[in-house]
C-alpha cells in the first residue's frame, strides 16, 4: 500500500494520522511522514546494536533499518502474526521502518480533540508522545517521530552500542 | 536559463580551462616548437577573458587580458619562451585560479601574487617588444589611413596598381573584412587585426566602407559601424598564414583572396588573377589544417550530473537483484521449459550488459590526473634543485570518476615524497651510484585482478630499513624487540608522526604526509603497498577497487549468517591443523602459518553473535591484513566469491562497529560487509 506523501506543511492543518496497534494500545503517526506500509519481511540482524533494532531490510534495492516498536516501548516481542506490518517513514530524507502489530486506519482529528500528553502513563516514555487524540471513544497516542528517530536519539543509540562493545 | 545558472556554468568551465592550462603549459615547455599547443592555451585564455568580463569578474578579466597579451606575443613571435617565462606562465595560472576564487566569493582582497605577477607580465611584455619600431610604425600607418580622404568610402583602385609595390618573392593578397556589429564585445577590433597582419605581411592599402555615420547621440561605442574593410597586403608567406590572423573570426567575416603570385624575377608581371596551382595548394593546406584540428577536437562529450548517474546506477542495481531473484526462484527453476530458461538466461545476459555499460559511464582515463602531476614534478624538482624526469605509463587505464578526486592529493604527496626523500640529493651522488644524473620518477597504472594499481616508482636511494626502524623506536611507534617484516617496516613510514628527513623541507618532511596518504586511500577502500630496494629505488603501489560502488567480496558463513569480506584485504584462507593451533592463557588462540604466528579472531565473538564452540581446526581461517597487522579470522566456512554492490546502512546504523555496509544478495536478503579495520 503506497501512500501519497505531499509536503508536510500543507498537511499540518489537516491533522490526518495513520493509526496502528501495539498490544491493545492505539498509536498514530502523522500521515505526511509515512511513505508506505509493507507486509512483514525478513530482516538481517546487525551486530552490536540495541535490541530494539531488528536489523536491516531490502526495500527495492535500498537498505533501511527496521525497529521493533514493541521492544522500543519495552513490550515483550512476539513472532510475526498475520497482521504484523512494517510502516516505512521518511524522516529528514532518511527512511526507517518500524514493526507494528496491526495497521488500523487513517483518521481525521480536529484541533479541539488534540491535547498535550499527560505527565505519566501508558507503556511508554511520554517524551516520545507529541499529542493525545480523542477519536471515537478511543485515545490515540500521536508519536513524535523526531524524538523517536531523530538525530539526538540516534546518537544515543550509537553511544549505547559503543558502550556495549566497550564492555565486550 | 537563469543568470545564476549561467554563472555556475562559467565557473565550472573556467576551472576546467585553468586546469587544462596548467597541463598544457607544462607540456608546451617540453615541446616548445609546438605552436598548436600554444594556440590551444591561447584559445583557453581567450575564452576565459571573454566570459570573465561577461560575468563582471573584472579583476580576473583584467589579469587574463595581460596574460593573453604575453601569450599572443609568443604565438606570433619566433621567440620560444624560456624556462623563466614558463615559470611566469604557471605562476600566472595560479594567480588566475586564486583570482577566480576571490571573484566567485566576491571577496574584496586579491591574491597575494596578483600585483606582483601582473607587474612581471607587463615588464616582460615591454622587454620582449623591443623591436617596437616595426609595430608602432605599422600602427601609425594605419592611423594615417583613418584621417581624411581614405576614411570615407574611397573608390577601390585597380588591383594591378599594387603590383609595382611588390618586392621580390612577395605575393599580393586581398583581404576583405566584414566584421559583425558585435565584434568589440567579442574582444576584437580592426586594429588588432591590422597589428597582427603586420606580423605576417606589409599592408599596402586599406579601404573603409562606412555607412553614413550615425548621429553622435545614436552612436554606440560597443557597436561596430564599419561594415566592410578591404586591405591589400604583400607577403612572402602563404594564404593560410594570413588566414591564421583571423582564426578567431566567423568564417563569413573575412575573406582572403590571392591576387598575384610571388614575382620570381624582374620580368614584367602578368596580371593573372589567380593561378590554379595556388588554389589547389592553399585549399589542400586548408584541408590539412582542418584534419589536424578535428583530431584535436576528438570526442563529443555530454555533461551529466553525477547524481543522476548514481540514481541510474541504483536502479540498475535493483534490476540486477530482481533478475537474480527471478533466476533463483524455486518455482521457476522447476519449470522444465526450454523457452523459459532461455528467456531467463537472456535476461540475465542483458542485465549484466547494462550493468557493465552503466558502470563504464563513471569511468574516466587516469590520463588527466597523471598529466596534472607533471606540474607537481616540475615545481618540486625546481624547489629542491634536483633534475627529474617523469614518465607516464598506462594513462589509458580507466578509473571511477569519484576515485579520481580522492586520488589526486595522495598522489601529489607520494610524488613529492619521492622527489624530496627518494631521489638522491645531488646529481653527483647519483653519478657515483652509477645512475643517470636526472632522477627518474615513473607513474604507472594498470589492472590486476579486480583492482586498479597505481604505482609511483623512483630510482633513488631506496628506504633504509635500519634507519626507519630506529626512528620508529625513538618515536615509540614500535616496541623494542618487536619483529617486523620488510613490508611492515616500510609501512611504518605511513604512521602518523613519522618522518626520517633530517631537515624539515618545504615540500614534505613534516611527517604529516604519508599517513594522510594512507588514510585517504583507505577512505576509498584501497590500500598502499611499499616496496623498496636500497640504492635502487622505491615503489609506492596504490591498490584500488575498480569502482567505489562495487567490491569483490568473499562470502563467509558464521553462526548461520552470511558476511562479506572485501577480497582485497584477504591474503589467503586455510583450515589449520590441530597441532598448529596454540592456546595461550586458556583463551587467546594463535595459529602457526609457515613462519608466522597469527592471532585467531573469532568473528562470532567480535560481532557478539552466539559463541560457537567449534575448535579452530573444525573451521576455516581467513588471513586478513589491515593497517595494524595480520590476523586470522575464524569463520564457519567459505561460501563463495561474488561482486557485490555496496550500500550504506543509512545514518541510523552507519557507525556500527565492524560493519562498513550491506549488500543485497541474489535472494533479496541483505548480507553485511565487514570492516576489517575494526575487527582486530
Amino acid at each position: 500500500m503506497e501512500i501519497d506523501t505531499r509536503s508536510r506543511q500543507s498537511k499540518v492543518a489537516s491533522n490526518r494520522f495513520l493509526t496502528f496497534y501495539l498490544e491493545d494500545e492505539v498509536y498514530g503517526v502523522h500521515i505526511s511522514d509515512v511513505k508506505e506500509i509493507i507486509a512483514m519481511m525478513k530482516t538481517t540482524p546487525v551486530p552490536k546494536t540495541p535490541k530494539f533494532i531488528q536489523g536491516v531490510m531490502n526495500l527495492r534495492g535500498n537498505i533501511i533499518p527496521v525497529v521493533d516498536m514493541r521492544l522500543k516501548f519495552d513490550m515483550p516481542s512476539i513472532p510475526p502474526q498475520m497482521y504484523t506490518a512494517i510502516v516505512i517513514i521518511k524522516l529528514d530524507e532518511k527512511q526507517i521502518g518500524f514493526i507494528v502489530d496491526k495497521v488500523e486506519e487513517v483518521i481525521n482529528v480536529d484541533d479541539e480533540h488534540l491535547s498535550l500528553p499527560p505527565e505519566f502513563g501508558g507503556h511508554i516514555d511520554t517524551k516520545f508522545i507529541k499529542n493525545m487524540a480523542q477519536y471515537k471513544q478511543k485515545v490515540v497516542m500521536i508519536l513524535d517521530l523526531l524524538a523517536l528517530f531523530g538525530d539526538e536519539e540516534l546518537s544515543m543509540v550509537q553511544n549505547l552500542s559503543k558502550t556495549a562493545s566497550d564492555k565486550g | 536559463m537563469s543568470r545564476e545558472k549561467l554563472r555556475q556554468i562559467f565557473i565550472e568551465e573556467a576551472n576546467e580551462i585553468i586546469e587544462k592550462m596548467d597541463v598544457d603549459i607544462v607540456n608546451y615547455e617540453e615541446e616548445a616548437s609546438n605552436k598548436e599547443l600554444l594556440n590551444e592555451i591561447f584559445r583557453g585564455v581567450h575564452t576565459l577573458k571573454g566570459s570573465a568580463n561577461a560575468f563582471n569578474f573584472s579583476r580576473l578579466g583584467e589579469f587574463v587580458h595581460h596574460f593573453e597579451d604575453i601569450l599572443d606575443f609568443f604565438r606570433n613571435a619566433e621567440a620560444i619562451p624560456n624556462s623563466e617565462h614558463v615559470d611566469l606562465f604557471l605562476e600566472s595560472v595560479s594567480v588566475i585560479k586564486e583570482t577566480l576564487g576571490c571573484d566567485v566569493e566576491e571577496r574584496a582582497e586579491l591574491p597575494l601574487m596578483y600585483e606582483v605577477c601582473l607587474q612581471k607580465i607587463q615588464a616582460l611584455l615591454v622587454n620582449l617588444k623591443e623591436p617596437k619600431i616595426v609595430l608602432e610604425s605599422g600602427v601609425n600607418d594605419v592611423t594615417l589611413e583613418f584621417d581624411n580622404e581614405h576614411f570615407c568610402a574611397s573608390p577601390v583602385p585597380e588591383e594591378s596598381s599594387f603590383f609595382a609595390q611588390l618586392h621580390e618573392n612577395e605575393a599580393l593578397f586581398k583581404v576583405v573584412l566584414t566584421l559583425d556589429s558585435d565584434i568589440y564585445l567579442r574582444g576584437f577590433d580592426h586594429f588588432l587585426f591590422f597589428k597582427n597582419l603586420l606580423h605576417v605581411s606589409r599592408i599596402l592599402a586599406s579601404f573603409w566602407k562606412t555607412p553614413t555615420f550615425l548621429e553622435s547621440e545614436e552612436f554606440d561605442v560597443e557597436h561596430n559601424c564599419l561594415q566592410n574593410v578591404t586591405l591589400y597586403v604583400a607577403t612572402t608567406q602563404g594564404k593560410e598564414d594570413i588566414e591564421d590572423v583571423f582564426a578567431f573570426l566567423e568564417e563569413e567575416e573575412f575573406h582572403v583572396e590571392a591576387i598575384a603570385l610571388p614575382r620570381s624575377d624582374s620580368k614584367e608581371r602578368e596580371s593573372v588573377k589567380v593561378d590554379e596551382p595556388l588554389i589547389a595548394e592553399s585549399s589542400s593546406a586548408k584541408e590539412e589544417s582542418k584534419s589536424i584540428k578535428s583530431s584535436v577536437v576528438s570526442k563529443n562529450f555530454l555533461k551529466i550530473d553525477a547524481q543522476k548517474l548514481d540514481e541510474l546506477f541504483d536502479s540498475i542495481g535493483e534490476l540486477v537483484i530482481a533478475q537474480n531473484c527471478l533466476g533463483e526462484n524455486a518455482k521457476i527453476k522447476a519449470v522444465q521449459d526450454a523457452e523459459v530458461s532461455k528467456t531467463i538466461e537472456n535476461l540475465s545476459k542483458i542485465t549484466r550488459l547494462i550493468q557493465n555499460r552503466v558502470m563504464g559511464l563513471r569511468m574516466v582515463p587516469i590520463r588527466d590526473t597523471f598529466e596534472k602531476m607533471k606540474r607537481v614534478v616540475r615545481d618540486s624538482s625546481k624547489k629542491v634543485n634536483k633534475p627529474i624526469h617523469l614518465s607516464l605509463e598506462g594513462e589509458e587505464t580507466e578509473i571511477d570518476k569519484t576515485m579520481v578526486e580522492a586520488l589526486s592529493d595522495p598522489l601529489v604527496h607520494i610524488i613529492r615524497n619521492a622527489i624530496d626523500h627518494g631521489i638522491e640529493s645531488s646529481p653527483e651522488e647519483r653519478k657515483k651510484a652509477g645512475k643517470s644524473e636526472e632522477g627518474n620518477v615513473t607513474l604507472r597504472a594498470y589492472h590486476r585482478g579486480g583492482s586498479i594499481i597505481i604505482e609511483v616508482r623512483d630510482d633513488g636511494r631506496g628506504i633504509n630499513k635500519a634507519k626507519v626502524y630506529q626512528k620508529a623506536l625513538e618515536r615509540g611507534i614500535v616496541e623494542k624487540d618487536e619483529l617486523l617484516s620488510d613490508a611492515q617496516i616500510y609501512g611504518l613510514i605511513m604512521q602518523p608522526g613519522f618522518s626520517t628527513a633530517d631537515t624539515i623541507s618545504d615540500i614534505s618532511g613534516r611527517g604529516v604526509g604519508l599517513d594522510v596518504v594512507r588514510t585517504a586511500i583507505e577512505g576509498v577502500r584501497g590500500k598502499v603497498d611499499i616496496s623498496s630496494q636500497e640504492g635502487i629505488g622505491t615503489t609506492f603501489s596504490i591498490v584500488l577497487p575498480l569502482t567505489l560502488a562495487i567490491i569483490d567480496g568473499m562470502l563467509v558463513r558464521s553462526n548461520e549468517k552470511i558476511f562479506i569480506i572485501p577480497t582485497l584485504s584477504i591474503t589467503e584462507s586455510f583450515r589449520p591443523l590441530e597441532q598448529n593451533v596454540h592456546i595461550a592463557g586458556g583463551k587467546e588462540e594463535f595459529v602457526q602459518l609457515r613462519s608466522e604466528l597469527l592471532p585467531i579472531v573469532r568473528l562470532s565473538r567480535v560481532l557478539e553473535l552466539d559463541e560457537s564452540s567449534l575448535m579452530p581446526w573444525e573451521c576455516t581461517l581467513v588471513c586478513i591484513e589491515n593497517g595494524k597487522g595480520k590476523f586470522a579470522l575464524l569463520v564457519d566456512e567459505l561460501v563463495g566469491r561474488q561482486q557485490v554492490v555496496i550500500k550504506t546502512l543509512g545514518s541510523f546504523l552507519s557507525k556500527t562497529e565492524g560493519v562498513s555496509g550491506g549488500a543485497v544478495m541474489g535472494n533479496g536478503e541483505i548480507a553485511l560487509i565487514l570492516n576489517v579495520e575494526e575487527l582486530y
